[in-house]
């Protein structure tokens, strides 16, 4: 299967969310999945007001329930403005009514909801982007066959915008580390991070590549490169996280070669490996 | 490069930059002449600047929270300080008054630089653009806590440390910080209200900027050339007309702020330019 044949791209359909000034800019067909001109969403108009408000509903059931809703003022003035949104969603029309309930569908609203969004920010080198949201409403709603669609709406955004240095900053105990090691081994800039408002947060790096694109937005017969870790660190292991984010800090280099394992019914470990 | 009135903010002040190395090297390390020392230059990746963040995050807090926006520590880590930089400064704890110490959660024998002014600009998918979604300082809650003029410096110093050619940001209205943006000329409204923020009554600016105009803000003279003449006072309470105002951007008519607001009694003026049709047919 190839990405541009996913399953889930016969029930949804891809928006964007951007300014005028940064359209342009944007691949707004990545790998040649056309977006229909309606569902391109100016924050700085009036008229977008509705769907902005489901994508604030979207991210309220994804990350509320771990303490980081996205404030309203941080949609705007720090993803809508400098960065975009990228993602992908159904006509209301032909959502089911559970599907409604749980993003908050208001009753007389008639356009695309969104299902899942992935949102960026330029950063000052070019072409490098930071990663600030992904969200996928398919674990919320696992009857309706979005399985996959994080990590699809991941591929086709960066894809989007162009990204060819991605930052990243997840939570060690967060299960979005199996979607984002999907993309390559990722480069560890912190291990603990106190300027967030998790400490246990680390901070990562990589070089996006095609072939690590299609992988991990599900295409079969696409492998990015696996090395072998060189230690495990349980997710909730505090002191472990913290050692290593001293050896970073004192020049040693790391990265996370792979999907984090098992950990016996107790949660999972994470590879690391020395970055020589 | 700095002018006589601002002199004493050199003097009592210490500029400091929170920066990952990736911006640091685009940044301007002496701004308007005035060094950032070394160890005021903070990357926020290193576990020991986390008590210097804590500041940081205190000021936001004492200014943004009474207005219902305080900056979550994960937003100002992903959004401020991953792909931009945080430029402000800091006075010495021991030059502080107690009751400023207490105000920042500061304990009484610390002795080193409390941040008290904070600039946050980003950059933006549109090159050599950036954007600024925080300029305060404490003096806005705590009058006298700070030297005076210190969100003015800060401002003057912050356009000459990010490479910026076109600044781009938000403001509410009724925000005193409009008095400070508006000494960089005409400023053009991109949205005058804008329900897509937590606050409707919330403006979007451009301005494209030169040296002579990043450095009119320090300047005791008055920017050359002038701003053009006002065709309209816009009451900022007034919601119908903020909306008009809207729905005019959106049709591509072109408006721009050209002066300072005034207060007379309960009302917020501030004098607006239409381009194009010399103001004809707009709030008749």
């Amino acid at each position: 299967m190839k990405l541009e044949n996913h399953p889930i791209l016969e029930h949804v359909e891809p928006y964007i969310v951007s300014t005028p000034f940064h359209r342009p800019a944007l691949d707004e067909a990545p790998f040649g999945i056309e977006m229909p001109e309606s569902n391109w969403f100016n924050p700085l108009a009036l008229g977008s007001e509705a769907f902005l408000l489901l994508l604030q509903n979207l991210d309220a059931r994804t990350f509320g329930p771990e303490g980081m809703p996205m404030p309203r003022w941080v949609f705007f003035d720090c993803s809508e403005m400098p960065g975009a949104i990228y993602g992908l969603g159904r006509q209301a029309s032909s959502l089911s009514p559970e599907a409604k309930e749980v993003l908050a569908v208001p009753a007389d609203y008639t356009g695309l909801v969104p299902l899942s969004m992935y949102i960026a920010i330029p950063m000052s080198e070019p072409g490098a982007w930071f990663g600030h949201n992904l969200c996928s409403i398919s674990p919320m709603l696992p009857h309706e066959g979005l399985k996959g669609l994080g990590s699809l709406t991941k591929s086709l955004a960066l894809k989007c915008f162009g990204v060819k240095e991605f930052y990243g900053a997840t939570q060690w105990d967060s299960s979005a580390l199996f979607i984002h090691s999907k993309f390559g081994a990722l480069h560890l800039q912190t291990a603990y991070t106190p300027a967030h408002s998790e400490v246990f947060t680390l901070t990562y790096h990589f070089t996006v590549t095609e072939r690590g694109l299609r992988c991990a937005g599900g295409e079969k017969g696409q492998e990015v490169e696996r090395l072998d870790a060189d230690f495990y660190i349980h997710r909730n292991d505090e002191d472990a996280i913290i050692q290593l984010q001293e050896r970073i800090e004192a020049g040693e280099r790391f990265v996370i070669p792979a999907r984090p394992i098992p950990a016996g019914g107790e949660g999972f470990n994470v590879p690391v490996r020395s970055d020589r | 490069m700095v002018s006589v009135s601002f002199s004493p903010l050199v003097q009592r002040t210490k500029p400091y930059l929170v920066a990952t190395d990736m911006v640091l090297s685009k940044l301007n390390l002496s701004p308007a002449g005035v060094d950032i020392s070394d160890e005021l230059v903070i990357n926020p990746q290193v576990k020991g600047n986390a008590p210097f963040l804590k500041m940081l995050r205190r000021l936001d807090e004492l200014t943004f929270a009474p207005l219902g926006m305080p900056m979550p520590d994960w937003v100002f880590y992903d959004c401020a300080v991953m792909p931009g930089a945080v430029f402000g400064v800091c006075v010495d704890a021991k030059d502080l008054e107690p009751w400023v110490k207490a105000v920042m959660n500061i304990e009484a024998d610390y002795e080193g630089p409390v941040p008290v002014s904070m600039f946050i600009a980003i950059p933006m998918l549109e090159e050599h653009s950036w954007f600024v979604y925080t300029l305060c300082d404490i003096n806005m809650v705590a009058p006298g806590a700070a030297p005076s003029g210190v969100l003015q410096f800060t401002m003057g110093l912050g356009l000459q440390v990010f490479p910026l050619q076109r600044l781009y940001g938000t403001l509410q209205w009724r925000s005193t910080t409009v008095r400070d943006i508006v000494r960089l000329g005409a400023i053009e409204l991109v949205t005058a209200y804008t329900p897509a923020h937590s606050y409707r009554r919330t403006f979007t600016y451009r301005v494209d900027l030169d040296q002579n105009k990043s450095l009119s803000v320090l300047s005791d003279e008055p920017l050359e050339g002038g701003v053009p003449v006002a065709t309209h006072l816009l009451d900022v309470d007034n919601e119908e007309l903020l909306l008009r105002l809207q729905k005019e951007l959106e049709e591509n008519i072109r408006w721009e702020i050209v002066g300072a607001p005034f207060r007379k009694g309960a009302y917020t003026q501030i004098p607006l330019r239409r381009l194009g049709k010399g103001g004809e047919g707009a709030w008749t």
